[in-house]
């Protein structure tokens, strides 16, 4: 009976000296002070501070429970996750389009629930964005959207591909594969286009097509998850506008992939995911690290196998 | 009783039914009984909208037309090419604020080229896809129109 005593008075003496431990150990959340005033209308600012600056900016305001390790430790890697993917402090350091860009991806992970995290938003119920404070922000950014018609350099510049590409046909570039080693699919010009997909907020145009596969999952109903070897490829033109509203493809801009396989790309989600840029078809990304952003921004459609289209319901003959 | 479980294996049919409804854009696909399904799976020569009257087109070409389109800046398209232009009206992405992609179907106009100096058109209308009889003066400029439409430039 003594020991047992004895053992547990051990055994808590010992949690609380690491506990105590702890605290010195790892995580360590500065406050650097803010660099810029944001050019955001106040209520949009408001709304931002209290609902996402504690992760995205460099202004975190931590309550006492964030504090305490080992709950401390998980809170600062989201803080340094966070800040590395978008920092509020750091906001003029993106160009306008980078800026615009960002906005509508907070706007898009605000309305489908994933921002503010989960986690975070429970214990702090202040960070919940309510109805009105979501169609601020919704307003805000719609107030953004250019509407101005496209002046002749566009034009010139999307008539002086189209020239170039349609007579000289046969020397097609030599395609490196993107920094994640996947290789580049010229036959995505022949699979079947599954939706078209006006982008106003950036000003694109984008046909998502799919191989013959993915084309079977949908005749047959299982794509939920799609099955291995499912690939989409996404295509972006420059949308050329005209006064009276008719916006038409202009000068091609990138064509991103995604591949399925549960297995070879079980840590990117599943997926394996690579963008080539511009007529040389640059790969993008610097390291094979580029696919993190993919992913957090179709995270918001996990449910839906990371995909955010809705195909057209293609049927068997 | 009886009703009572029947009632409900209808509500979870009903609640299976929705589900897989949420994973196809349903409104912008074809009904099973249309004769011309064919032409969504053919492949895609270029798109566009038209932000006044909330439309989004893609025009579809068959094996002859697209080879044509993407290997000729002339409009004379062979004997045998087929175009198709799908025009839907918009709807906003339910999962993307900024896109607007496909709602409901509004029409389908499908040129065919006998020779290359003959087509005919072929204008279907609505989500039943109602062919349409169209005048000689109409069919020229919309032969005209959808023969015009460039190619997209795909590398
Ligand atoms: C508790 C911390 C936390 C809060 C609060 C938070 N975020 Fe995040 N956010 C993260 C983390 C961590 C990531 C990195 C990716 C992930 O885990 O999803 C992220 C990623 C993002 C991204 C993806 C950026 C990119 O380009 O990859 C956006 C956009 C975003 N957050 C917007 C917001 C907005 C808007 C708010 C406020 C409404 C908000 N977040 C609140 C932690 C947070
Ligand atoms: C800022 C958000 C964002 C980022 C970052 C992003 N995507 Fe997407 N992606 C979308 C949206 C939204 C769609 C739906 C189609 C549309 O409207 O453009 C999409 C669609 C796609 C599709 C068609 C299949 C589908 O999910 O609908 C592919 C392929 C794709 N993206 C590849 C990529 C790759 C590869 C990357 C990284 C190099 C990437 N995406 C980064 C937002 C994003």
């Amino acid at each position: 009976m003594k020991t047992a005593k004895r053992k547990t008075l051990l055994i808590l003496s010992l949690a609380i000296v690491l506990f105590t431990g702890l605290q010195f150990a790892g995580s360590d959340i500065k406050k650097t002070p803010v660099s810029t005033t944001l050019p955001f209308p106040h209520d949009v600012g408001i709304i931002l501070k209290k609902a996402c600056y504690d992760c995205h900016s460099n202004e975190s305001q931590l309550l006492w429970f964030d504090k305490i390790a080992p709950a401390s430790w998980i809170v600062s890697r989201d803080i340094s996750d966070a800040r590395k993917v978008l920092n509020f402090s750091v906001w003029d350091s993106l160009s306008p389009a980078d800026q615009k860009g960002k906005l509508f991806e907070a706007f898009n992970q605000i309305s489908l629930g994933a921002m503010p995290l989960k986690q975070y938003s429970a214990l702090h119920p202040e960070a919940k964005l309510t109805a009105s404070d979501i169609t601020i922000l919704k307003t805000y950014i719609t107030s953004l959207v250019s509407v101005k018609t496209s002046d002749t350099s566009r034009i010139n510049a999307a008539n002086k591909q189209y020239d170039g590409w349609i007579t000289t046909k046969t020397n097609t570039p030599k395609v490196k594969p993107a920094p994640n080693g996947i290789e580049y699919i010229p036959d995505f010009k022949n699979w079947k286009a599954i939706s078209t997909s006006d982008r106003f907020d950036n000003g694109t145009m984008r046909v998502i097509v799919a191989n013959d596969i993915a084309v079977k999952a949908i005749k047959e109903n299982h794509i939920n998850p799609w099955p291995n070897g499912a690939t989409f490829a996404k295509i972006a033109w420059e949308e050329l506008i005209d006064s009276a509203g008719n916006v038409q493809i202009g000068e091609f801009k990138q064509v991103e992939f995604m591949i399925k396989d549960d297995k070879n790309y079980e840590k990117t989600a599943g997926w394996g995911w690579a963008r080539w840029k511009g007529m040389q078809l640059a790969p993008y990304g610097k390291t094979e690290t580029f696919t993190q952003e993919c992913i957090n921004c179709h995270k918001p459609v996990k449910d839906n196998d990371f995909v955010f289209t809705l195909p057209l319901h293609l049927k068997s003959k | 009783m009886k009703t009572l479980v029947g009632l409900s294996f209808l509500s979870i049919f009903l609640l299976i039914s929705c589900s897989k409804e949420n994973l196809y854009n349903e409104s912008a696909s074809f009904a099973d009984s249309t004769k011309i399904t064919r032409v969504l799976e053919e492949k895609v020569i270029t798109a566009m909208a038209d932000r006044k009257k909330k439309t989004i087109s893609t025009l579809y070409g068959n094996d002859i037309a697209s080879e044509h389109a993407r290997n000729s800046a002339d409009h004379q398209y062979p004997s045998g090419s087929e175009l198709s232009l799908v025009t839907w009206s918009q709807k906003e992405d339910i999962q993307w604020y900024g896109a607007n992609i496909p709602g409901e179907i509004k029409s389908i106009e499908i040129v065919k080229y006998q020779t290359p100096d003959s087509a005919t058109l072929e204008h279907y209308e609505g989500k039943t896809l109602q062919l349409r009889k169209t005048n000689f003066e109409i069919s020229m400029s919309r032969i005209g129109y959808i023969s015009g439409l460039r190619g997209a430039v795909l590398p």
